[in-house]
């Protein structure tokens, strides 16, 4: 704000709030002098109308005190002449003395109301009763006194009632007219007052501001515009000092006060500062140039140096091939830490100095240079320091001159040391072949995780199947020792039995044997015994004794229906000798059958296991029935799904499909593990195989527990396992999708939980190739 | 003449089948043979034979089966006819199974697959040979019973 502002708007509001001050003071003093005077002069005048009152008041009491007076003698007239009639007209007539409300005249001789007259409205009642409520007016009494014989007699009284109640109005009328020109008066003093608080005011807000402004003038005159002056003057100084301005004028301030004296100095100075910085421009001028000149020498020098820096990275050569002498220079030396003149200058020089597997592949560069391959010879070769070690180097060079046959003579081109990138080199091929080592390593890890993840849900198996194969074995063992002793047995009784038989007997003793078990198909124990049952009831019926033994026998010997066709042999006197022959070899072909059976099913558990455990490096497609994989598995989950899981097969015919079935099967494995596991062992297994459009669909689907929502996506990562530590990896699923999609296909999943989940395993059939 | 039940139960018909011919050899005449293919048909069997007079000697069953586990048969039988050897055949056979059936359904022997005929049979004489003891002790208060 300039210095203006900040003197005048302090000095307005100083000047303001005095002659405010100054003003309240006095209309406040005025109006305490009038309001003093004010109620002085009113207390006077209340008096003044109080004293009237009283002396009108009075005024009227004795004029009535008159009348009644004058009422009293007159009266006494007619009460001593007991004039009742004419005492009426003079009563009457003193009720029309205003005030005068009521008359009574009592006449004590009678003790009587002699006559009484009152105001009843506009008339006026004469009797001699009043009425009631008199009381509330004034009464003046007078004794009615005459002389009789001289003698002074007291007739009675008379009584004027009145009331000052007009006059009081009067009176009260009057009072308010005084007061209210008092009023007016006051009114009249404060609209004088208030003309003359703003006639005030506006003369001392003239005042004030008059005052304000010769202050302000003055303050201007004097001191402002000086000061500006001076602004002025040495703005435009520094506006010369910072090259705004060409010439440094002095500052036209001539007064004889203290702003003059400054002003003076101030040109003195001035003066001294443009010339001293006229001077310092001038030498700037030449400084500037002279910094320009030294820039470019600097630059020129640097250049140089560049040039002889990265001269100094290269050595020369130039090989004269007629003469063999080989001009280097001192940095072709020294890059191997030698000195110039510890280098022969020729051919075998250069020789002497490179790793002797370099020379032969150095020298073939040449030769392809000279036969027109390439622009210029370029080369990469070891040599050997000083110290013995060995750096590389690379050489190019260009044929400069030929002699008159066209054939080269000067072969001329630099040495540069290339150690260094030959090792980043070298450390970035050890870096990828490491590189290169880790993926295999990982790879050859991967492979191994997916085949121990696979031996691992064997582990789990393994009881299971042993008891699988356990089962077989007990009963091969078995039936091998029935075999042995029936045969026994049989051999031992044949020749006895056949001294036996008659031709008749004996061919029906060949044909029971004929009909001997073969291994094509047990009869079920509930079919046993249902036949057994059959056979003994026609037994009975034809008197067979035991005829249940009989039966069982037959029955193991498949006679099924119509056994008393062998009633011969069974009445024969020798007939349990001859069963139990027949029964024995009866045994040795049944026992043979269950030992073929046991030993396909055994057969079928090691193929199963065989092909499950079997991996496959090759790589290549094989051609697989897709039930035989899935069967494969199930063979192993045999004994644990038998428990209390019904499996539900929905098998349609298709075609082979070229896969990897060693991997195949840890899916299947993977999943139907897992469908176990998810209902707890108990419940529905369905496994689906179709094929459509081109694409095999294996399902699988449990009727267990279903996947929450929450952990639906995260069952496909690696280690994730709702299982106890230790009973699964949480690899299963993770190492299912990628064989999966190593076969190109695809693993869905459809779950509700409650219901069940169904894992559907889509493989698409290869192109044929 | 009464005769003796030895009844089987394996869901394997190779066991069974074998099972038969080894006891066969080893009671014929004496004792009838039976096998059962599930346990529930074990005990229809058992049931049925009784009425017809027979009497259960010996059980010889496997553990795991489909539908009703091994344990749980024997249990079940040993309720009904206390008296039954009970032997237990089997090539996997949890320990809790085990001992249920020996607390329970007093399990005569445990033999494990694939078996040894000779132990079996002589599993089962000795169990026969205990019950017709103790059978001869308490005939004479049966006789009084009557």
């Amino acid at each position: 704000m300039k210095l203006a502002y900040r003197l005048l708007i302090p000095t307005v509001a100083l000047f303001t709030l005095g002659f405010g001050l100054l003003f309240a003071l006095s209309i406040d003093s005025e109006r305490t002098v009038i309001e003093a005077f004010e109620r002085k002069a009113g207390q006077v005048i209340l008096d003044q109308l109080a004293q009237h009152r009283e002396r009108r008041l009075a005024a009227e009491r004795d004029y009535l005190d008159f009348v009644a007076t004058m009422a009293a003698e007159v009266a006494v007239e007619f009460v001593s002449n007991m004039n009742y009639a004419g005492i009426e007209q003079p009563i009457s007539e003193l009720l029309a003395l205003g005030c005068i409300q009521a008359v009574e005249v009592f006449d004590d001789t009678t003790g009587q109301t002699f006559v009484a007259a009152y105001r009843d409205g506009d008339q006026t009642a004469i009797g001699t009763d009043l009425p009631d409520g008199l009381t509330r007016y004034h009464a003046l009494r007078h004794r009615l006194t005459g002389l009789f014989d001289d003698r002074p007699v007291d007739y009675g009284s008379i009584a004027i009632y009145y009331d000052d109640v007009h006059l009081l109005g009067e009176i009260s009328a009057m009072e308010r007219a005084s007061l209210d020109g008092i009023e007016q008066i006051k009114e009249d003093i404060a609209d004088r007052m208030a003309k003359r608080v703003s006639f005030q005011l506006s003369v001392f807000a003239l005042a004030a501001l008059a005052l304000v402004s010769s202050v302000f003038l003055l303050v201007y005159r004097f001191v402002l515009s000086p000061l500006g002056t001076l602004h002025r003057g040495l703005d435009r100084f520094f506006a010369f000092l910072q090259r705004q301005e060409d010439h440094a004028a002095p500052i036209e301030l001539d007064t004889r006060d203290e702003f003059g004296a400054m002003a003076r100095s101030l040109n003195t100075n001035i003066e001294v500062s443009a010339r001293l910085h006229e001077s310092i421009n001038a030498l700037n001028a030449t400084l500037e140039q002279k910094v320009e000149e030294r820039t470019r020498e600097l630059r020129r020098a640097k250049e140089k140096l560049e040039l002889s820096l990265d001269g100094g990275r290269l050595g020369s050569f130039d090989w004269n091939m007629v003469t063999n002498e080989n001009f280097i220079d001192a940095r072709w030396a020294e890059m191997l830490g030698y000195s110039l003149d510890e280098v022969e200058p020729c051919y075998e020089g250069w020789e002497s100095l490179t790793h002797p597997d370099d020379v032969g592949p150095a020298l073939q560069r040449i030769q392809d240079y000279l036969d027109g391959e390439g622009s210029h010879f370029e080369a990469q070769f070891r040599m050997r320091t000083k110290s013995g070690a060995y750096r590389w180097i690379l050489a190019r060079g260009k044929i400069v001159a030929y002699d008159d046959a066209e054939r080269p003579t000067r072969l001329a081109g630099t040495h540069m040391d290339i150690t260094h990138i030959k090792e980043t080199e070298q450390r970035l091929s050890d870096t990828r072949q490491q590189a290169e080592q880790a993926l295999a390593e990982l790879q050859s890890t991967q492979a191994q995780l997916i085949q121990s993840e696979k031996l691992a849900a064997l582990g789990h198996l393994i009881a299971g199947i042993a008891h699988e194969i356990n089962t077989p074995l007990g009963a091969i063992k078995s039936s091998g020792s029935n075999i042995t002793h029936s045969l026994e047995r049989a051999l031992g009784n044949l020749p006895k039995l056949y001294q036996l038989f008659s031709p008749q007997e004996e061919g029906l003793f060949l044909e029971l044997l004929a009909r001997a078990p073969t291994q094509t198909g047990f009869l079920t124990s509930r079919e046993t015994r249902q036949h057994t049952r059959q056979l003994t009831r026609e037994l009975e019926a034809v008197g067979v004794d035991k005829p249940r033994q009989v039966a069982d026998i037959l029955v193991q010997l498949r006679v099924l229906e119509a056994p008393t066709r062998y009633l011969p042999l069974i009445r024969h006197p020798s007939s349990d000798f001859i069963l139990d022959t027949a029964y024995s070899v009866a045994t040795i072909a049944a026992n043979a059958a269950n030992i073929n059976h046991a030993v396909a099913r055994a057969a079928k558990i090691i193929q199963a296991l065989k092909s499950f455990a079997r991996h496959d490096d090759s790589g290549e497609r094989i051609e697989t029935d897709l039930r035989d994989n899935v069967e494969t598995v199930l063979t192993l989950y045999h004994n644990q799904i038998k428990q209390n899981t019904e499996l539900v097969r929905n098998y349609a015919e298709i075609p082979p499909i070229g896969c990897y079935p060693d991997e195949l099967c840890q899916v299947w494995t993977n999943l139907i593990h897992n469908a176990l596991q998810a209902m707890d062992y108990r419940g529905t297994l369905t496994i689906g195989i179709a094929a459509e459009n081109g694409v095999a669909v294996v399902t699988i689907a449990d009727t267990g527990a279903g996947i929450a929502p929450e952990i639906r996506e995260r069952i496909f990562k690696p280690f994730f396992t709702t299982k106890r530590a230790g009973e699964g990896s949480g690899l299963g699923l993770d190492i299912v999708k990628k064989i999966v999609a190593k076969h190109g296909g695809q693993l869905e999943l459809e779950t509700e939980v409650g219901v069940g989940t169904c894992f559907k395993v889509s493989l698409p059939y290869p192109e044929p190739a | 003449m009464k005769q003796g039940i030895l009844l089987c139960v394996d869901d394997e018909m190779m066991v069974l089948n074998a099972l038969r011919d080894q006891l066969k050899k080893a009671y014929d005449h004496r004792h009838l043979i039976e096998i059962a293919e599930s346990a529930e048909e074990g005990l229809e069997i058992l049931d049925e034979l009784a009425d017809e007079g027979y009497i259960p000697l010996v059980i010889i069953s496997d553990w795991l089966m489909p539908g009703m586990k091994g344990d749980e048969f024997l249990i079940k039988a040993h309720q009904r006819f206390p008296h039954v050897i009970k032997i237990m055949l089997s090539g996997q056979a949890d320990e809790a199974a085990i001992q249920r059936s020996r607390d329970h359904a007093n399990l005569h022997k445990f033999i494990g697959k694939p078996w040894n005929a000779e132990r079996l049979i002589t599993a089962i004489d000795k169990g026969l040979g205990d019950f017709w003891q103790g059978r001869e002790r308490q005939s004479p208060e049966a006789n009084e019973n009557q």
